[in-house]
């Protein structure tokens, strides 16, 4: 009633301002549209492919949809390999790497981020620092360590290093997350008799939640889609990881691309669970500062 | 020997000394204050206390062992931080109760003794909330709350009200007076609030640049400011400061100042320490409530001009520049001559207030129900029983003991 009068003066200046809002969004969801539609492209391929016969596969004019749609590629590429062997190689090795670099990343960054020591600072930027170099350059003298210490052609070898340190970007992203926390927490947990491994459990790592679960998909991706290591660790077929798993089945059927796809869905469905559940924590993001009311 | 010792003890950050106390007794039972301004070090001196620093060097004396190498739970202290530092991820229960669940105490205990000190809080009702969705008030009473439940024998309190509004202060500020009157639990609190201190505490230790300044109860320091320091630290307004001259006269010492002139009574005289003699020049101080203003007394020590009349309610306060009045005060009666000239006030870190050249401002209790004009002329008079005496130089009180000496 009140606002009947303003209406129809509403000015112009106001509703071309609207005008532009709109088209502004418009161009956004266009360009975001574009960009994901290139990204996604791939990946409709692969399912696309994953559904047809050779035939459809090899013909001249490609097609979305697959005719017939061939569901057995899937049952086919599952006995090609010893899928569930591999997948069992896989779980394993990429659980124990996110527990082993989880926890270890979590208790180096929190000396990094809350413990007084000379050189901390010193040893933080060689840390950094290790992060710029690449894995090829120190590939081939940890090969000999390993092989020395009898982990070649074993599991071991893809697990034990992550109970090491966890990674430096891993304790990076904590550390910096950690800094946020107030020291004030860290000192009343300690007068409440909390040991620093008690601070971080009880105290630091629940207020982390966001930062650990990112650095938790981080592992587990890495872990799962990890073919490097495994290729050069491991030289019994029986060991191998799904990763190593789909390159075999690869060598073996080169031309036969819908089962490769096939199995390379059932490789990649683990990951889109996992983000899908993760994604809620770090959307959730760094809103936990809160000391006072 | 006490409950608490600080032993010559003294901490450094870097090459910064914070805190220097040689000695620090405290008893069991106490309500110690720690107040100073801010940088003085007296947080510091409370984390040394609870085992979050440890000192360069020195002992810590814990009920007759020294417990520098030990951690806070085994000190069995409690502190209650300034930004009350509850756990965000966790109810008011649980934030109580953390460190009974450290010590492995049985779970239908904690579930007791939570309650009881809910209860006596006052914040039962609260249990199961979030500290995110408590006012400024009840996030300091769970503080509180997670210090009592465990009976330390130590309360640490680092500025525990600064958070909160002046209203609320002051109901907390009685409330803690009353929990530690009931629980009777030594307390060390730092405030940078002089009233805090002296409303809250048995005894006060003034700090500044990390060193003790003073100890005593809050009478005492308020009576017996030992430095030029403390005197304007302790009060509200700060107590008046002036420059002057000392002069002899028939026997008697005369203080001259900006359009001041008071005749030193013996029992003053007696009290100078040492062998009774005065320095050339001096720093009176005397405290507001102590100077009497009005259009004519009997005896005045000077005259001014009001510049400033400031109401309070309760009580007033006229500020007077004083010396901006012509007539007399130039001598002790003219008699001895060639005592020392004035060379423009150098209270040598005494801080006098003078606005300008030649005149002192005094701010005066204003007693009569009139409000004071400003320009109005005045005179004052000092009460001769409550003056204080300050060397220039170092800032230290002349005077043995004060006035009221117990």
């Amino acid at each position: 009633m009140v606002g009947r009068v303003g209406i129809p003066r509403q000015s112009a200046s106001r509703r071309t301002r609207r005008m532009r809002a709109i088209l502004v969004k418009t161009l956004v969801y266009l360009v975001l549209l574009v960009g994901s539609s290139a990204l996604l492209t791939p990946f409709l391929w692969m399912v696309s492919t994953s559904l047809k016969g050779y035939d459809q596969v090899v013909a001249s004019k490609f097609t979305w949809i697959p005719k017939p749609v061939v569901w057995s590629n899937y049952t086919r590429a599952l006995e090609f390999i010893p899928f569930w062997r591999y997948l069992g190689n896989t779980v394993l090795v990429t659980s124990m790497c996110l527990i082993g670099a989880l926890s270890a990343s979590a208790v180096v960054a929190y000396g990094f981020a809350k413990l007084r020591a000379p050189g901390r600072t010193a040893l933080f930027g060689v840390l950094l620092a290790s992060m710029m170099l690449p894995g090829q350059v120190t590939m081939i003298p940890v090969f000999v360590l390993f092989q020395r210490l009898g982990w070649y052609n074993n599991l071991k070898a893809l697990i034990i290093p992550a109970f090491l340190g966890g990674g430096a970007f891993n304790i990076f992203l904590l550390r910096q997350f950690y800094m946020t926390i107030p020291n004030e927490l860290c000192d009343a947990a300690k007068i409440d008799g909390c040991s620093n491994l008690g601070i971080l459990v009880r105290i630091v790592a629940p207020l982390s939640k966001p930062a650990l679960t990112a650095v938790g998909v981080f592992i587990f991706v890495a872990n799962w889609t990890d073919f490097f290591s495994p290729l050069i660790y491991l030289s019994d077929q029986e060991k191998y990881t799904l990763a190593l798993g789909l390159r075999l089945f690869q060598s073996l059927h080169s031309t036969e691309y819908s089962l490769l796809m096939a199995a390379s869905i059932v490789f990649s469905l683990p990951i889109l669970v996992v983000f899908f559940l993760a994604q809620r924590y770090f959307i959730e993001g760094v809103t936990l500062t809160g000391m006072k009311g | 020997m006490g409950d608490l010792v600080l032993s010559r003890v003294m901490k450094k950050f870097n090459d910064n000394v914070a805190v220097e106390i040689d000695d620090l007794e405290i008893r069991k039972g106490e309500f110690i204050v720690l107040l100073g301004p801010s940088g003085c070090g007296k947080t510091t001196t409370l984390r040394l206390i609870a085992g979050l620093e440890s000192p360069t060097r020195g002992e810590i004396i814990l009920d007759g062992k020294v417990v520098n190498a030990l951690s806070p739970k085994e000190r069995n202290v409690a502190m209650v931080f300034q930004d009350y530092a509850l756990y965000p991820h966790m109810r008011v229960y649980d934030n109580i109760a953390l460190n009974l669940r450290v010590d492995r105490v049985p779970k239908d205990e904690i579930d007791r003794r939570v309650h009881e000190v809910a209860r006596l809080l006052n914040i039962e009702h609260l249990l199961s909330r979030r500290p995110r969705a408590m006012s400024g008030g009840q996030q300091q009473r769970v503080a509180l709350g997670r210090a009592i439940v465990r009976n330390p024998r130590l309360f640490l309190m680092d500025e525990p009200l600064s958070n909160l509004d002046a209203k609320l202060r002051l109901t907390m500020r009685s409330e803690i007076k009353k929990l530690h009157t009931r629980l009777g639990t030594t307390t060390i609190y730092v405030t940078h609030d002089q009233e805090e201190a002296m409303v809250l505490a048995d005894r006060i230790v003034i700090l500044a640049d990390g060193r003790v300044l003073q100890i005593g109860s809050p009478e005492d320091v308020y009576e017996n400011p030992r430095n030029v320091f403390v005197a304007r630290f302790i009060g509200s307004p700060e107590m008046n400061l002036a420059d002057c001259r000392v002069e002899s006269a028939d026997g008697d010492a005369w203080l001259l100042g900006e359009g001041l002139r008071l005749k030193l009574p013996a029992d003053v005289m007696t009290r100078v320490a040492g062998r009774g003699d005065l320095p050339a020049r001096v720093v009176l101080g005397v405290r507001p409530r102590n100077v009497k203003v009005g259009r004519e007394l009997e005896d005045a020590d000077g005259a001014g001009e009001v510049t400033f009349f400031e109401r309070l309610g309760e009580v007033n306060y006229v500020h007077v520049e004083t010396g901006k009045t012509g007539a007399g005060m130039d001598g002790p009666g003219g008699a001895s001559d060639g005592g020392v000239r004035d060379t423009a006030g150098d209270g040598a870190g005494a801080g006098v207030g003078a606005d300008r050249p030649g005149t002192t401002v005094l701010v005066a209790r204003w007693d009569e129900d009139r409000e004071a004009r400003a320009g109005e002329q005045v005179e004052f008079r000092l009460d001769r029983a409550h003056i204080h005496l300050f060397d220039p130089a170092s800032g230290m009180s002349l005077l043995t003991c004060g006035p009221r000496s117990r």
